[in-house]
């Protein structure tokens, strides 16, 4: 995407063409197709950091839309300073909290509880660190927090704030996060990549 | 693995993301809803006008507003002939100055004009705050 941030808006390009501050500056004159385009460029990040943070797809793609809507909203705050899509993710990623949290009160979950891992412990199909696999394996608020600080770019302080934990927890919860990944991805690295025909039904 | 390399391989990969397949739909719905917005916004702004217009007729009609505003206009008619007589014409002087002749005007054409001038007034704000 080129074009240096904070360029004037050249209305004879494509919405295509121009870069996401540009767009940020046509949406902020109501320009809904400019602020489609963000959409188009930068849901998928979104979404997908919301599925790491927990969400099922559904609800993912609904916090993203209501995101975007909110951004669109708030589009004047947006000065070009950082990337446009850590800012609608962090936007997302409070939305989310603030369901993760209702949820919570209603339904208390133990906190060291960790997910099924869907794969099963030997039932990798691609034994190459696969990310989304190896957050399936961390509970549910060790997922969270380290998805709001290495996904959303959130400090421990804001993670802290944003979900109303103490710092001190937060804190935890990241490091036991980072041990168990880093775990994950050592005994990854160390195991051998499947044989591409095993497996296969043999034919002749 | 040190610490720091290891923090920077989280982030990048947290960065990476699976490409999805229904982005240009996802994007659709996102407009497709900011449309729906911008459309509701419209019509409650339109329906808020609507009924403040109503309540102020009703108000004007209940409080013998016209009745009000045409007993201000005679006694202004009044004054002014009065002024008239024992004044000259502010315009006939100034049109006399410039070389013109203005039309002699009544109160309640003046009474329009300012009334035709408030209207545009409020067109232009409201114009103003859609674009701004």
């Amino acid at each position: 995407m080129g074009g240096p941030p904070g360029a004037q808006v050249a209305p004879t390009k494509p919405l295509t063409g121009l870069h996401d501050v540009e767009l940020a500056q046509l949406a902020m004159t109501a320009d809904r197709q400019a602020f489609g385009e963000l959409a188009r460029r930068h849901g998928s990040a979104v979404r997908a950091l919301l599925r790491r943070m927990g969400a099922d797809p559904t609800l993912a793609d609904d916090l993203a839309q209501d995101a975007f809507l909110a951004a669109f909203e708030a589009i004047t705050d947006f000065r070009g300073e950082g990337s446009f899509a850590g800012w609608v993710k962090r936007i997302a990623a409070r939305l989310y909290i603030k369901r993760w949290r209702r949820r919570a009160e209603l339904d208390p979950a133990p906190e060291g509880a960790e997910q099924a891992d869907e794969t099963g412990a030997d039932g990798l199909t691609d034994r190459r660190l696969d990310l989304d696999q190896a957050l399936k394996g961390l509970s549910g608020p060790e997922r969270l927090y380290v998805s709001l600080c290495y996904g959303a770019g959130l400090s421990h302080t804001e993670a802290a704030e944003a979900t109303g934990a103490p710092l001190g927890t937060v804190k935890s919860h990241v490091k036991r996060a980072l041990e168990k990944l880093k775990r994950r991805m050592a005994a990854d690295d160390a195991a051998p990549l499947p044989d591409p025909d095993e497996g296969r039904l043999a034919h002749g | 693995m040190a610490d720091q390399e290891f923090d920077a391989q989280l982030a990048r990969m947290f960065a990476e993301h699976p490409p999805f397949p229904d982005q240009a739909a996802f994007a659709r719905r996102v407009e497709a809803r900011l449309d729906r917005g911008w459309g509701l916004r419209r019509m409650v702004i339109g329906v808020l006008g609507l009924g403040g217009g109503l309540v102020a007729a009703g108000q004007g009609l209940g409080g013998n507003l016209i009745g009000r505003l045409l007993s201000a206009s005679h006694a202004s008619v009044n004054v002014a002939q009065q002024t008239a007589s024992s004044a000259p014409d502010v315009l006939a002087l100034l049109g006399q100055s410039w070389g013109l002749r203005f039309p002699s005007v009544g109160i309640e054409v003046i009474w329009l004009v300012l009334g035709l001038l408030a209207v545009a007034a409020a067109l232009l704000a409201t114009r103003a705050l859609e674009e701004f």
